[in-house]
């Protein structure tokens, strides 16, 4: 074959793999968005009783499943809230499916919020307004203080591994494997905006591993912090797996990855809460209950909560 | 384990990119209305500086070229420069213009991400037209969709500008 006319099939070869990338990315990227609009018509689903009161005086460790990556933990007298959305939408395209299983005025004062990464599910300035009244502090990813304008409350940037402590509560920063920009536009730049969390008080320990895919982060974390007595796994979006798999675990995974961390108890989240992917709703939680016999586990350890259920993991 | 520096905030290394350029090829279609009716029109924008007054004072607050949304649209002041077609009389070369100024954005629901509004004024440039104008905003989903309204008091064919500004970054 002439070598002119090998460097033209190269080229139409690599054209056609680019317009066929495309084509899936634009396809992929036009099946999320009909799905968000389609989810926008739809009656958010109302919840029958909210717990008003989510301080548990009986408890040492305890979380309450407000939905997506939100779960309030309570540590003994400190109450922890990851990943904060208690908007309607996120984004103001993907609506909320459930409404938030604690109501933003019940919120008692949160000593520490955690961010675990940019996107808009996960980092809600409309919800930031709704509760900084109630916030003691914010902790972020390393970059990620740029996109937290106009704060009224101290906001923390930790690097992986590094630690922030107030009145004994002490936050370490923890890697796991995700993405850091925020519009798409910034991924060039926003490289390191992604992190997991390990909160220590009183001898508990509770991580949060935010948005990961899974790694060998697990383990690294383990090794440093043995007897993790919670660990907060996101579960979904599980599908299409060959393009999530880079960012997020699936319910085996999420096994997998709680396996590693060596932790007593697992809360399950990032599912059935927002549209952000092509799982039906109720998929994530009911693949991650068929595998729990398998792998030797039960809903003791993996507590696999309903929108605004609270579960007591730990008592006085 | 090491402690982190509380006083410390990681500087965004901004850069230009092939994506970036782009989205800027991406117009913004406009609606003139004076005398001869509605005239259809198009602007680019460029933000040669930007000082954001809302980012986090440990952080820089300037940007060249470009901002991030939440930068500009929780509340900034910014130099913009716009090339701009509107179709007027006198031919293509009286179409092809440019306005350039200053604008003022506030953050008005979630820290500018849901909605924001800004006020500018600026100079516009065309062969035939010269002279100031005067505008207001609004824009939702970070920015990406806003309208402008703009009144030039002294461009007879386009005294009223309704812009739909779509700018995704």
């Amino acid at each position: 074959m002439p070598d002119g006319w090998r460097r033209r099939s190269h080229l139409a070869a690599l054209l056609a793999l680019s317009v066929l990338v495309g084509c899936g990315r634009a396809g992929l990227l036009l099946g999320f968005l009909g799905r968000n609009v389609a989810s926008l018509t739809r009656p958010m689903d109302r919840l029958p009783a909210r717990i008003t009161e989510p301080r548990r005086d009986d408890a040492r460790l305890a979380a309450l499943w407000v939905g997506h990556a939100t779960a309030l933990v309570q540590m003994d007298d400190k109450f922890i809230l990851t990943d904060p959305v208690f908007t309607d939408t996120v984004g103001q395209i993907s609506k909320r499916l459930v409404e938030p299983g604690l109501a933003p005025e019940n919120l008692p004062e949160v000593d520490a919020v955690l961010v675990s990464h940019m996107h808009f599910d996960h980092l809600s300035l409309g919800t930031l307004d709704l509760i900084e009244d109630r916030v003691a502090r914010v902790y972020l990813p390393e970059g990620g203080a740029v996109y937290v304008p106009s704060s009224g409350v101290p906001t923390i940037e930790l690097p992986s591994w590094r630690s922030h402590e107030v009145d004994g509560l002490r936050v370490t920063a923890v890697p796991v494997r995700h993405v850091g920009f925020r519009y798409s536009g910034d991924r060039a730049w926003m490289t390191h905006s992604f992190t997991g969390y390990v909160v220590e008080y009183h001898g508990l320990r509770v991580y949060f591993g935010g948005d990961t895919a899974y790694s060998r982060a697990f383990r690294d974390t383990a090794e440093r912090f043995p007897d993790i007595d919670l660990a907060i796994l996101p579960i979904a979006p599980i599908h299409p797996r060959a393009f999530m798999c880079r960012t997020h675990t699936d319910p085996g995974e999420a096994l997998t990855a709680f396996a590693d961390l060596g932790a007593r108890y697992m809360l399950p989240v990032h599912f059935d809460t927002f549209v952000n992917s092509l799982d039906e709703y109720g998929e994530a939680p009911r693949a991650l209950r068929g595998l729990l016999s398998g792998r030797g586990l039960d809903e003791t350890r993996v507590a696999v909560l309903s929108h605004g259920e609270q579960r007591v993991f730990l008592r006085r | 384990m090491s402690w982190a520096d509380v006083a410390v905030a990681r500087n965004p290394e901004l850069e230009l990119s092939l994506d970036w350029a782009l989205l800027q090829l991406i117009p913004s279609p406009e609606l003139g209305f004076g005398e001869g009716g509605a005239r259809f029109g198009l602007r680019w924008q460029l933000t040669p500086v930007l000082y954001s007054f809302a980012t986090d004072a440990r952080l820089d607050r300037f940007r060249w070229l470009i901002a991030e949304p939440v930068v500009r649209h929780s509340g900034s002041l910014e130099v913009f420069l716009s090339p701009e077609y509107l179709a007027l009389d006198g031919g293509a070369g009286a179409r092809f213009g440019a306005r350039g100024g200053l604008r003022a954005y506030f953050g008005v629901h979630g820290r500018g991400d849901n909605l924001s509004v800004s006020l500018g004024s600026n100079y516009y440039y065309f062969r035939d037209e010269q002279g100031l104008s005067f505008e207001a905003g609004a824009y939702v989903l970070f920015g990406a969709l806003g309208l402008v309204l703009s009144y030039s008091p002294s461009f007879d064919s386009a005294r009223w500008l309704t812009t739909l500004r779509l700018r995704y970054f």
